[in-house]
């Protein structure tokens, strides 16, 4: 009997620890570096309201990038973005491995939009999280910190040569 | 046209066929190269959801069952949210300047696919 309520107390309190929470609006600052949270327009997954986590300090998140140098730029296709997808994913999983099977219980999914320099370099990282979650801002601050140090896309073709941003859109990531 | 001034157009094919060829390509070429981050982003979630996350292809009855009439009515309402923003583009040289106009050949299109797009 002791043992029956070990367990269940055991359980109880794992679940717990990370319980679903909505992650607050507004301008923050984690682990030295701001994050903005904003409500998204349209709602994520099914009929969900989410939110999009990125950087505050980006310069590009609320003004457009300078123009195009040609008048009528073909379009970036995504066959010409090369995005190491598997290291992505592997950067997500190791940072959240510890909440895993927490997620995967209350089948969560994290979509990513790269903002790439020319070089590849990703510039910005936008979040975008159903809420409420189990992902909290610090393991976004955990996530975008090894993001932006280890992942780098590279691009084939002449036409990336004509954007100071180029768009990444991450195959969705469900747990 | 037929003689005075030039008809305006039936169709606003720069931003139909941009939704339309990003509903199969999984990208935000409406937006990529003259919005903002948040604007691409906005609008890659409003195609994700359409597309159950780049897996299928919606369906639009107009007159099917009121959930179906009202998740059409939706999809007009959100789709000319975006058609604003993308018309209000600044140095966008491409227009679709009839705002409201339904987008018929994007509806035919895809309610005549298949949903997984084989």
């Amino acid at each position: 009997m002791k043992k029956i309520i070990l367990l269940s107390t055991l359980a109880f309190s794992l679940s717990s620890c990370y319980a679903q929470k909505s992650i607050s609006l507004g301008v923050r600052r984690v682990n030295g570096k701001k994050f903005e949270v904003k409500a998204t327009e349209i709602q994520i997954g099914k009929g969900k309201p989410g939110v999009i986590v990125f950087n505050a300090d980006y310069e590009y998140n609320y003004k457009a990038p300078p123009l195009p140098k040609g008048p009528h730029p073909f379009p970036m296709q995504m066959k010409d973005i090369h995005m190491e997808n598997d290291k992505v994913k592997s950067i997500v999983i190791g940072v959240l491995r510890y909440k895993m099977q927490v997620l995967k219980e209350r089948s969560e999914t994290l979509r990513l939009l790269f903002s790439l320099d020319q070089r590849g370099e990703p510039k910005n990282i936008s979040y975008s999280i159903a809420q409420p979650t189990s992902i909290s801002l610090e393991d976004i601050s955990k996530i975008d910190e090894k993001m932006k140090k280890q992942v780098r896309a590279s691009f084939t073709g002449t036409d990336y040569l004509q954007y100071n941003v180029i768009h990444y859109n991450m195959p969705l990531i469900s747990f | 046209m037929v003689g005075g001034t030039p008809n305006r157009g039936f169709a606003n094919i720069e931003f139909e066929q941009a939704v339309m060829a990003d509903m199969v390509h999984c990208n935000s070429t409406a937006f990529d190269t003259y919005g903002t981050d948040q604007e691409v982003q906005a609008y890659l979630l409003w195609i994700g959801g359409l597309t159950d996350n780049h897996t299928a292809f919606p369906r639009f009855k107009p007159s099917g069952t009121p959930a179906e009439q009202l998740a059409y009515t939706n999809f007009l309402t959100t789709y000319n949210t975006f058609l604003i923003k993308f018309i209000n583009l600044q140095g966008n040289p491409y227009h679709s300047e009839l705002a409201g106009l339904t987008p018929l050949a994007l509806i035919n299109l895809i309610n005549n696919i298949p949903l997984d797009c084989q």
